[in-house]
């Protein structure tokens, strides 16, 4: 029994029913070839979902070396060896080889009497460790600061430079007095976890760098770019009308821009303003049928099964086909003010620069018309959005010349909204690249 | 047919498959819009939607677990489901407000004209005819309905009683007609 009241009743009753009149639109004729491209903007997508993280990925991966080959070159330095052994020779044989040694040396006679006259808060020295003031400190300012030879000494018994200054009264007076009697002090110098290091006599001086090109005192730049721009919507042929050529959305790109070098880095960040402008041109050649009209046609064939007498129904049309050629143009432009950052790498006077940002975009559909279902040319309205886009580019720039710097750039711009208009919404492929050349003048 | 080699051609990307199997489910894809209150002018986006969704998930279909027929028939009510979502139809105040109808005897429909019956489905209030669709015909439970619409048990309840009541009524004006069945 197939009732209403029981959850599934019905399923085997309507839930299996086939329809029966199949509507003309929706044959595979139809049908196949929007199903098929939208299979492949599917495909495109996911491929592109995989692009995007890959391309950040690779961003921050030269960021980070970037990065942390600067701060190698910051922690790196050795000892300078001028600046150890420029000061008078001490007798390293006199001073206490071990901290116990110098811990059961008699203590000398604090040199600042008032603050032994201060009672029992002052600071006083003690022989036992006190809690680490300064941890590693970089041992050339260390150095600087410890009586003659004491770095040699240190750096004799394997211990490392990186050493810390316990507070003791009058330690400071000793140690800007360069004096032996600041020898009674060792005992509140407590040398950390020993470390290798270069010997003294084989320390070498950092490598002076060349300068990095890319790395250039705070500058403004101007640049002016032109070019063409190529949209990737997948309509090789339209989606919705089978015999229509679609033809590649392309057309100008170019722009102003503004830039500030951030000083002694490779980083600049950009904007200004850019246009693109692209045409659609959509060709449709088909042969379709139609009805002409045409009097006193035979239109239907009526016979009677009983008695054979055949009867027919006159009609006013006939069928026929009607060859159509439509050729249209409609364009979509957009102007972006973008906000960027670049990265340089600088090599014989030639420069490779990558920047990525956004773009907030004013894009528009200029009015067109369009062919609609039968075959009708309808107006597109004209439809403007506001919204934003992510960039990425690529740029290379030659030798300076007299009067700037050349430049050609590759650019990927993705549109973080959908700009309606004359593509349909789904077919239509919000990304485009574009290629330009232009020159960049330092201001 | 054979379904098992008809799904590896598809995934191979073979047109011809494609279209055999679009050509034999899509009475089936149409009859569930339909049946869904989804306007003729949107019916094509639709189907297209629905078998867009087939081609790309026809990987994920095991045919142990069941036929292709009955697995597509889920994706097209939950493609139907999700467009009415998208079109703001299936608003939560609405579905949650059915109203109660009165218990009554229970209704053999076996003799009645399968279109018929379709179409006085679709001619339900879309809460209404949407719960509806889901429980009596598809199978689902109030609980599941309640997941899939995001609204209540209890209001999926109420507007199963007030698309019976409607659907009752309905049936009862053609007894008195007689030209589609019994009661």
């Amino acid at each position: 029994m197939a009732t209403f009241d029981e959850k599934g009743g019905l399923g085997g009753k309507l839930g299996q029913h086939p329809a029966a009149d199949i509507p003309a639109e929706l044959g595979w004729e139809q049908m196949g070839p929007k199903i098929q491209a939208a299979l492949a903007a599917k495909k495109r997508r996911r491929l592109l979902w995989w692009w995007f993280p890959s391309a950040v990925l690779a961003l921050a991966v030269v960021a980070y070396f970037a990065l942390a080959a600067e701060q190698e070159d910051i922690g790196s330095l050795p000892i300078p060896e001028a600046t150890a052994h420029a000061r008078p020779a001490t007798d390293a044989a006199a001073r206490p080889a071990t901290q116990s040694e110098a811990q059961s040396k008699p203590k000398p006679e604090p040199r600042n009497e008032s603050k032994r006259s201060a009672g029992p808060q002052a600071p006083m020295a003690t022989a036992k460790p006190k809690p680490l003031i300064a941890m590693q400190k970089p041992v050339t300012a260390i150095a600087e600061k410890l009586p003659l030879g004491t770095a040699e000494t240190a750096l004799a018994q394997g211990l490392s430079p990186s050493v810390t200054l316990a507070e003791a009264p009058g330690q400071n007076d000793d140690l800007q007095g360069h004096s032996q009697a600041a020898w009674p002090a060792l005992p509140f110098i407590e040398p950390l976890l020993a470390a290798p290091l270069p010997s003294p006599g084989t320390a070498e001086w950092a490598a002076v760098k060349p300068i990095d090109p890319a790395r250039q005192p705070s500058v403004w730049m101007l640049e002016l770019d032109a070019g063409r721009s190529f949209n990737l919507s997948p309509m090789g042929s339209s989606t919705d009308f089978p015999n229509t050529d679609v033809a590649a959305l392309s057309g100008f790109s170019g722009g102003v821009r503004v830039g500030y070098a951030l000083r002694n880095t490779p980083y600049a960040i950009w904007t200004g303003a850019m246009v693109e402008d692209f045409v659609q041109r959509e060709r449709l050649s088909d042969a379709f049928a139609i009805r002409l009209y045409q009097p006193g046609t035979i239109d239907t064939i009526f016979r009677n099964t009983l008695t054979g007498a055949v009867s027919f129904a006159y009609t006013d049309s006939i069928s026929g086909t009607r060859e159509v050629r439509v050729q249209q143009h409609s364009s979509l432009r957009s102007l972006a003010v973008p906000l960027m950052v670049s990265r340089t790498w600088a090599q014989g006077g030639w420069q490779l620069a990558v920047q990525t940002g956004a773009d907030l975009q004013l894009s528009y559909w200029k009015k067109g018309s369009y062919l609609s279902e039968g075959y009708q040319l309808r107006d597109a309205p004209s439809d403007r959005r506001l919204g934003l886009a992510f960039r990425l580019e690529g740029q290379i720039l030659l030798p300076p010349l007299r009067f700037g710097q050349p430049f050609m750039r590759a650019a990927y711009r993705r549109f973080l909204h959908q700009p309606a208009g004359l593509a349909p919404g789904t077919a239509f492929r919000p990304e485009s690249v574009g290629f330009t050349v232009g020159w960049r003048v330092r201001l | 047919m054979d379904t098992v080699a008809l799904v590896k051609s598809c995934l191979k990307g073979r047109a011809q498959a494609q279209r055999q199997l679009y050509e034999h489910y899509l009475p089936y894809v149409l009859t569930i819009v339909r049946r869904f209150g989804i306007e003729p002018s949107e019916q094509q986006d639709l189907v297209q939607d629905v078998f867009v969704a087939v081609f790309q998930g026809l990987a994920r279909f095991d045919p142990e677990k069941g036929d292709l027929h009955h697995w597509l028939r889920g994706l097209a009510v939950h493609k139907t489901i999700a467009h009415q979502r998208k079109a703001q139809r299936l608003k939560t105040e609405t579905l949650a407000s059915g109203q109660e109808a009165s218990a009554s005897i229970t209704i053999d429909l076996s003799h009645f004209d399968t279109e018929y019956l379709l179409k006085l489905i679709s001619q339900l209030p879309v809460g209404a005819r949407t719960v509806f669709n889901l429980y009596a015909i598809d199978g689902y439970s109030h609980q599941e309905i309640a997941s899939m619409l995001n609204i209540s048990e209890v209001g999926s309840r109420s507007q199963l009683s007030r698309a019976k009541k409607l659907l009752r009524d309905a049936l009862a004006t053609q007894k008195t007609i007689n030209i589609h069945g019994n009661i």
